[in-house]
This record gives C-alpha cells, structure tokens and sequence, in this order.
C-alpha cells in the first residue's frame, strides 16, 4: 500500500493486523447476512446439528384475531398516518446517516492513498453534517416504538415474540455504533498521520460494519411482515429467530436499500454542498464546496446507475414470492403511482445529468465537446418521454369511444414493460457517457492509439444500443412473456458492460493525459446547484412513495396472510390521498435537513460582544 | 477519418458479436433460445 509507505516495519504490521481484524468483521457480517436462503436445511455435520439443537426455539407464536376496538387511539390522531409519517421520517434520516459514513470511509482511504489532505477535509465536513442527523434518527427511531406501542400493541408483541432476541441485540448495537461514531468524529484531528490514521480508518469501517447490521436487523422485520417464513399450516409461527430474519424478501430488500442508501446520502450532502456554495462569499469557499458538490453528485450518480437493476430484482422477486402481490405492485392499484416513480426517477436522471453539463463550464477545454451535450440531453429526454408512458389512460366515457379503447394507437406500446426496459438502459448508458464526457472535457490523450480507442469506444456504443433495441423490440413485441422478462437480463449486462469497459478504455486512454489548463473549480453557474437541490428533493420524495407501494402491497394484512389487520384504516387509501401524506413528509423532511444544515453553518460562527464579558486584568 | 473508419468497422462486428454471444449464454442459462420458437 502507498499510504504505508515510510511507516516503521511495526507500525505496518500493527496496521495491517488492524485493518485485516476490521476487514474480518465486516466480512464476518456479510457471509452470515447474505448466505442463501435455505443453508442451514443442508446437511452439514453434526456440529451444526449439535448447534441448531442448542438454538432456542420460538415455537408456537399465534398471530391474534383482531376486533377495530382493540386498536387503540387517541382523540384527533389518525394512527395511521402518524405511524407512516413517523417511520418515513425515521427512515430517510437512518438512510443518510447509514450512507454517509461509507462513503466517508472511502474518501478518507483516498485522502490517506494520496496523501491530500483536501479528501481528509472533505470526509470530515461530510460527518460532521450526519453527526445532528443522528441525534434526529434516534429520537425519531424512539417516537416510532412509543407510536407502534401506543396504537397496534397487538403487532409489537407479535414481533417482538418472533424477533426478541433480535430487537435485543438491535438496541445494544446502537450503543457500538454510538461510540463508533463518537470515536469517528471527535477522534478525527486526534488520530491523524501513521498508524494513528490507520486506527482512525479501521474505526470507521467497524462504524460501517455496525450500521449495515442494524440495517440489515430492522429490514428483516419489515420483510417478514411481507414475506414470512416458518409459518406452518396453521397459520403458527414455529421457527427459529434466523428463519425469521432470512425470509424471502430479506436480501433482495438489503441489496436495494443499501445501494439507494449511498445514492440518497450522496444527494443530500450535495444538497449541502449547493447550500454552503450558495451562500459563500469568498471565491475559495466557492471552490471548496463546488468540489464538493462533484464529488456528492459522482456519489449520488455511482449509485443510481446501478439502483433500476436492484429494482427490477426486489419487484422480481416480489412476484416470485407471491404473483398475487406482484400483480397489486405494478398492475393493479399501485400502478399509476410507478408512472410518478417514472417521472422522479427520470427527474433524478436529468438533474444528475444537467449538473455534470453545466460543470463542464469549469474546464477550458470543454469547449470541444459542448456541441455533443444537446444530442444527450435529447436521447435521455425521449428516454424519460417513453419511460413514463403510461399503458393505460385515465379518459371519461367520450374520450374512450373516440380513442377506441383505452390504449393509445401509437403510444399504446410504450407503455409496457420492455420498452421501459429499453429506455431505461438507454438512460443509463447515456448518463455514463456524460459522464466520460465530462472527465474527457479538460484533458488531452496523449497515446498513440488514440484515434482506435475513440472509435472503438463509439462501436461499443452503438452495437450496445443496438443490442439493447433488438432485445426490446423482437424479444418484447415478438415473442410470449416468458422471453419478455428473460431479455431483460440481457439487456441489463449489456448496459453494464458497455460502461465497464469504456470506462476502462478510457482510464488506459487518458492515462498520462495533458490537462488543457487548471480546472476551474467554483467557476459553475449557480443553476448547478439548483440541480443538486432538486436531486434531493426529488430522491426524497421518490423513497417515500416507494416505500408507501412497498409497505401498501400488504394491504390489509399486518404480516401478509398470517396477521390480519383489522382497524378502522384496513383499506388502501386513495392515491391523491397517499401522495399527499408522502408530500407532507417530504415538506418535514427537507424543513429538518434545512435546520442540520444550519446547524452546520452555526457550528463554523464566533460572536464577539464588545464589551459583554467583564476585563480581566493580567 | 480514415483512421477511424476500420478500426469503427473493425470494433462493431468484434462487440456485436460479443453482445450476441451473451444474449445467446444468458438466455441458454434461463433455459431459452436466442431467436424465439413458437
């Protein structure tokens, strides 16, 4: 490792002792988290005989049958409401401060790697905005458990028969993860430099080692509620507490969320970045936080690339657990709120993309490639334009007889799934040649082989945009459904391949590249900022309607076929009425971001009263 | 642009024939043909 380099021999191997012990717990975290389902039925010995039969059993947990009185209420509380307010709110905040340290974590390393201490400086303005954010989440996480203890008693016993020993060990993780972050944060200017740093290091991948457990803890009991396991004919719970964490829906929901997490982490901190640019005054703060709103985009963008495929796979496997439930997802009442999905998601994607444009204002050789950005803009739009085509229309009686049905002659067939499949691969492609531009934008190549690598970078665009079309067209349009949703893995490892190897392409390309002149960071019109204000507005309310479809597609059961809900508010509500309360949300949301920022700039001012503290004499 | 014109050419058959090939190993995997048999 370069970073070791000049360390005495014992320090390096202190270090690395270290660093391999972190890496091991991590590790340790992950395998047991994510084995596949089922491993522990395979006949591995007797030992693990022997431990399973040690294992204590929650056997014979009864789901109760509820009457509406036997949830209480409160007078002018609809119960509700308050609870998806309050685990909405909880949930954004526990998704900002679960992503910030990991990409802290890896921004350090780089500052570390290279030895520039402006990614120290950045890393630690990073945590230091998730340290009042994490004040919120905990008091936020208390007011869920007293909101669920208060108004659906019956379902916190019922979990918490099932996932005891869990919610135990729930609440002493916060306690590790509390004093990791306090070590993290507070020890930061303390543990710099030699081995001290690699201390420093290893403590922030034990705080993310740590967070990802608590995450990974609180979504089984949510996917449980979906998708439960050891439930017998009867309707009884009779397994074990790992059969319940490892229910069906359990990975797919933690790969989702761990990815949206980084890209929602990296979105908010951009917003603060766009913030903090906005009202500096001096040109270096400018530059500082106009630095720092790149890098937060590259974060929030890094992440959302991959974020449809984790999609695709969490809704895959929703139907693979139960089609019924998949079917209420996307073709039955939930479905025009996946057309609002569309447009935010397609919203993030033009906002992400914008900011990376009008960044290019920095370079003084991005002159050369300004001429490409409509052409961009143009594909991504007609992207977006087909990705939120609806397949159906909402028309009264006289609109349909004119229409002759309610799909649209021409439109009609953008609205199903393959060629949303086809524009949003399309996007995404796009997004990352936007991307290359960008890098591209103040540099000049050097290599002899110049010309063959741009153009082979263009062929493996186009027969990858041509792949991706001829999978859409004739496997969507010409063949039966099971092709349908087969091509569609195709088309995704298409996309991702494309990416892949331009990239690399492009990294042995410009290796050793003449900078055009020195990038002129803080020189960017204040719109970009506004772009990065919207991406996280946008993410926001994104989270909380697909969190609403997520937790919706229960309907009226609290734990889907064994749990029945029985209170006054069973229903689906209507979707007017579902985007609302997520808007009222999001409003709360952003107004209490807005006082951590502040809190942020506060933190940085020193008042000096003229004449309020009585004079010492020496 | 004759300098870029075969190694264009040359590059778009080698990597259309490369995503075919994966079209062709994925959907074998999902126990499907490439080209649809009704």
């Amino acid at each position: 490792m370069t970073a070791a380099a000049g360390l005495p021999m014992k320090t390096k191997l202190a270090a690395r002792r270290f660093v391999a012990l972190a890496g091991a717990l991590l590790l340790l975290v992950l395998c047991v988290t994510l084995l596949p389902a089922g491993w522990h039925d395979l006949d591995t010995g007797a030992a693990l005989a022997q431990d399973t039969a040690v294992t204590e059993q929650v056997a014979g947990v009864v789901a109760p049958k509820l009457e509406a009185m036997d949830y209480p209420s409160i007078a002018g509380v609809n119960s509700r409401v308050a609870v998806w307010l309050v685990a909405q709110l909880h949930l954004w905040f526990a998704a900002f401060i679960l992503a910030v340290p990991i990409f802290v974590f890896i921004i350090e390393a780089i500052g570390m790697a290279t030895r520039d201490k402006r990614y120290d400086d950045m890393a630690y303005e990073f945590i230091k905005i998730s340290i009042a954010a994490y004040s919120l989440t905990a008091i936020l996480g208390g007011l869920l458990v007293f909101c669920l203890i208060v108004f659906y008693p019956h379902l916190v016993q019922y979990l918490g028969a099932i996932f005891k020993e869990s919610m135990f060990y729930y609440a002493l993780l916060f306690f590790a993860e509390s004093a990791a972050l306090y070590v993290y944060y507070y020890g930061w200017h303390w543990l710099q430099g030699g081995f001290k740093k690699w201390v420093h290091l290893t403590v922030g991948l034990v705080l993310n080692a740590v967070g990802t457990a608590l995450m990974l803890l609180a979504n089984a009991w949510l996917t449980f509620m979906m998708s439960p396991s050891g439930i017998d004919a009867a309707g009884v719970f009779t397994g074990d507490i790992w059969t319940a964490l490892h229910n069906y829906l359990w990975n797919p929901i933690n790969i989702h969320r761990f990815v949206a997490n980084i890209a929602y982490g990296g979105s908010i901190v951009g917003a603060y970045a766009a913030f903090k640019f906005l009202s500096a005054v001096r040109n270096e703060d400018k530059a500082h936080y106009d630095w720092m709103g790149y890098t937060a985009n590259f974060i929030a963008i890094s992440a959302l690339l991959p974020l449809p495929f984790a999609g695709y796979y969490l809704a895959a496997e929703i139907y693979a657990y139960s089609q019924q439930m998949g079917i209420t997802l996307m073709g039955g009442v939930f479905a025009w709120l996946f057309i609002i999905q569309a447009v935010l998601i397609g919203t993030l994607f033009l906002s992400a993309n914008y900011y990376l444009w009008c960044g290019m204002s920095r370079s003084d050789g991005a002159v050369r490639y300004n001429r490409y950005v409509k052409y961009l803009a143009f594909v991504i739009i007609a992207a977006f334009l087909v990705w939120f085509t609806p397949h159906t229309l909402v028309l009264t009686n006289e609109e349909l007889k004119a229409l002759g049905g309610p799909y649209h002659k021409y439109l009609g067939p953008l609205g199903i799934m393959p060629a949303k499949n086809t524009a949003v691969n399309i996007m995404i492609m796009f997004t990352a040649l936007s991307f290359l531009i960008y890098r591209r934008a103040n540099r000049i190549a050097t290599v002899p082989w110049e010309k063959a690598g741009n153009a082979f970078q263009v062929a493996l665009y186009t027969s990858g945009i041509l792949n991706i079309f001829f999978l859409g067209i004739y496997h969507g349009y010409f063949t039966n459904t099971v092709y349908k949703v087969a091509s569609s893995i195709p088309q995704v490892a298409t996309t991702l391949i494309v990416i892949a190897v331009s990239v690399v392409i492009d990294a042995l390309m410009y290796r050793g590249a003449r900078e055009v002149a020195p990038l002129r960071w803080g020189r960017v019109p204040d719109r970009a900022q506004y772009a990065l204000f919207l991406l996280a507005v946008a993410f926001t309310w994104l989270m909380g309607l697909m969190g609403y479809i997520r937790s919706g597609i229960r309907q009226h059961w609290h734990v889907v076929g064994v749990f029945r809900d029985s209170s006054a508010d069973a229903f689906t509500p209507a979707l007017g009425y579902a985007a609302n309360v997520v808007s009222v949300g999001t409003i709360l949301f952003m107004a209490m971001v807005v006082f951590v920022f502040w809190l942020s700039q506060i933190s940085g001012v020193k008042s000096v009263p003229a004449g309020f503290w009585k004079e010492r004499q020496a | 642009m004759k300098g870029y014109l075969v190694p264009f050419a040359a590059a778009l058959v080698i990597c259309g024939a490369g995503f075919l090939a994966v079209d062709y190993a994925i959907m074998s995997l999902q126990g499907l043909t490439l080209i649809f048999h009704p």
